[in-house]
């Protein structure tokens, strides 16, 4: 019944149905071959999705909707400008750094390039070409989903059942994350001196950083406090996103005073359509999930790797080849929820440790959400700056090399993974 | 917000109008029902959250309570990705295709869509009968609750799939202008 689901889901996915209906037919198919109650389904699909740790991901992306809707951006802006605007590539190093905290509040890579794209884009194409000012915001966005919290995160801690934790996680994704953010900065330098952009911005001036870092310190201090709580063993993740809507809230109607009581319905309807298409693909892939179970897919899978090689670093190069092919063509939640249960015992199996293990899968999905044809970070970026896919392509691959080589870096080198983490205790 | 008074109505009189204008109302049902659900889910956990570390107690029932809003902000809010498109799937081999053929797999798919949601619908009945007599955990509410919101959201989907497989992938843009 395994080849039936799998051939269910190949035709149907390839025809272009959306990736979770597809995987609702697979679900019927392994169940009719296994002459099974189709009742399963909807008691799977439901079980799945009433999940505690699972509702922080509606929660972040609230807090992330509520902190826009709040004029965080602006404020964030003129801080990053502050400190970085009058250097070669300076607006980049803005949208980078900006990309950096808005990573460290909302937790999801396509409502950072959202909210980038539409604040700085604009301002980007005047000083430099719209391919160039797209790719920069795109790999800025994309450290939403490395550096803490990320969302893709706590679907990976949740698909790998107990063995590892999301604060360990949010964790080791901390000086990947910086090590990337350094990494684009360096690249957009580059760019810039190469392509003779001019200068932008205001001279540093330390009154001027004062004042700027002074209306931004609300905004750096949430992810602060979150984080913090959630490393720190203080609240779990889903009380530290509540913690974090309510500190939008806060900032939002007696800081920046820019959200009204008319901005709610819209920011929880959005967050929660934007969460419902990670709980779709959750709740299709459980009944998937249950008959891969009774078919013994897990055990056979790992017994046919470990007889294929005994070495676990064949094992971790085997997973991070398939991962990049994978995140060519498939959009990074469902990997996450088709490949973490299958592969994540094995890596336990073969005695890998699982922050290390789990960073390294997350990555590989994050660089793949901007690698084409199907790099949802392209198509969000192409949609905002109104550009043709080649033109993105072209611009962006210089930022999508250099985090193949953070990956092999954390790959080679497991020290800067799991480092913080196991100082932390976890 | 899926949708506003402004919107003008497509040709009028035909069994199609029916379907459009039933599904925009359902959507703007639904639409503030995912808002409530969303809005109490997150007030819960947060007067939880509260009530847990400064006032050392804790809300009864208020995990079930979020985790049941949840479930249902979660299952409403899947019919809406339909309409909005968030629902991604792999369009490497179909972008290839001629514009018509792409057109017509688009409705097929649809057709396919609705069909699997249809079923998961009527199954679901069935289960909501079978969980009926069984309560939640720490309130005196049936279990079937939490199955009705699958209910809804499947019904709710089978219907906006109907309407992708009539109208082709472009009708909620076309309707809107």
């Amino acid at each position: 019944m395994t080849i039936v689901v799998i051939v269910v889901f190949l035709i149907f996915a390839l025809l272009a149905m959306p990736l979770a209906f597809a995987l609702g037919f697979a679900s019927l198919g392994g169940l009719f071959v296994a002459e099974m109650d189709f009742s399963v389904m909807p008691q799977r699909m439901m079980h799945a999705i009433d999940n505690f740790p699972l509702m922080a991901i509606p929660l972040f992306m609230l807090a992330g909707e509520l902190m826009v809707s709040a004029g965080i951006m602006q404020r964030l802006i003129d801080f990053a400008n502050s400190i970085i605007g009058r250097v070669h590539g300076g607006l980049a190093h803005v949208a980078i750094i900006s990309g950096m905290i808005l990573a460290a509040v909302s937790g999801a890579a396509v409502a950072s390039a959202s909210a980038l794209g539409s604040t700085l884009v604009p301002s980007m194409r005047k000083q430099y070409d719209t391919g160039y000012s797209s790719a920069v915001i795109a790999s800025a966005s994309n450290l939403g989903a490395i550096i803490p919290p990320s969302n893709a995160m706590i679907v990976y801690a949740l698909m790998a059942g107990s063995s590892v934790s999301v604060g360990g996680l949010f964790m080791a994704g901390v000086v990947p994350g910086l090590i990337l953010t350094i990494g684009f900065m360096t690249l957009a330098s580059f760019i810039s001196r190469k392509r003779n952009y001019p200068l932008t911005g205001d001279g540093f001036n330390i009154r001027h950083v004062i004042t700027q870092t002074r209306r931004a310190i609300v905004i750096i201090m949430m992810p602060v406090i979150v984080v913090g709580g959630i490393v720190g063993g203080i609240f779990t993740a889903t009380e530290g996103a509540s913690i974090a809507v309510v500190y939008s809230l806060i900032i939002g109607f007696f800081i920046t005073r820019k959200l009204t009581l008319a901005d709610l319905p819209g920011a929880l309807f959005r967050a929660a359509v934007t969460a419902a298409m990670v709980g779709a693909l959750i709740a299709f892939a459980a009944t998937v999930t249950f008959v891969f179970t009774i078919d013994l897919v897990p055990m056979r899978l790992t017994s046919f790797i470990q007889e294929f090689t005994a070495d676990p670093q064949v094992f971790i190069i085997m997973v991070m080849v398939l991962l990049i092919i994978v995140g060519m063509f498939i959009e990074s939640n469902a990997a996450y929820i088709m490949l973490v249960p299958l592969f994540a015992p094995i890596a336990l199996s073969y005695g890998i440790d699982p922050l290390y293990f789990g960073f390294l899968f997350v990555l590989n999905l994050v660089v793949g959400m901007m690698t084409p044809p199907v790099g949802v970070l392209l198509f969000v970026m192409c949609g905002i700056s109104k550009i043709t896919m080649s033109e993105m392509i072209h611009s962006v691959w210089p930022f999508v090399i250099l985090q193949y080589i953070v990956l092999i870096l954390c790959a080679v080198f497991p020290q800067l993974v799991t480092g913080l983490p196991h100082y932390l205790g976890y | 917000m899926p949708d506003n008074e402004q919107e003008p109505v497509p040709v009028a009189g035909s069994i199609f109008t029916l379907l459009i204008n039933l599904v925009r109302g359902i959507d703007r049902l639904s639409f503030w029902a995912v808002v409530i659900c969303m809005a109490l889910m997150a007030a819960l956990v947060s007067a939880q959250v509260f009530f847990r570390y400064i006032l050392s107690s804790s809300i009864d029932s208020a995990d079930e309570l979020s985790r049941l809003f949840f479930v249902w902000a979660m299952f409403l809010a899947i019919p809406h990705g339909i309409r909005s498109g968030v629902h991604i799937g792999i369009d490497v081999i179909v972008r290839r295709l001629d514009e018509n053929i792409r057109m017509q797999l688009s409705r097929l798919m649809s057709l396919a869509g609705a069909i699997l949601m249809g079923l998961v619908f009527v199954v679901t009945i069935s289960v909501i009968g079978d969980k009926w007599q069984e309560l939640m955990p720490t309130m005196e509410i049936t279990a079937a609750v939490y199955y009705i919101a699958v209910l809804i959201a499947t019904g709710h989907a089978f219907l906006h799939l109907l309407v992708l497989t009539w109208g082709g992938p472009g009708i909620w843009q076309e309707v809107e202008q």
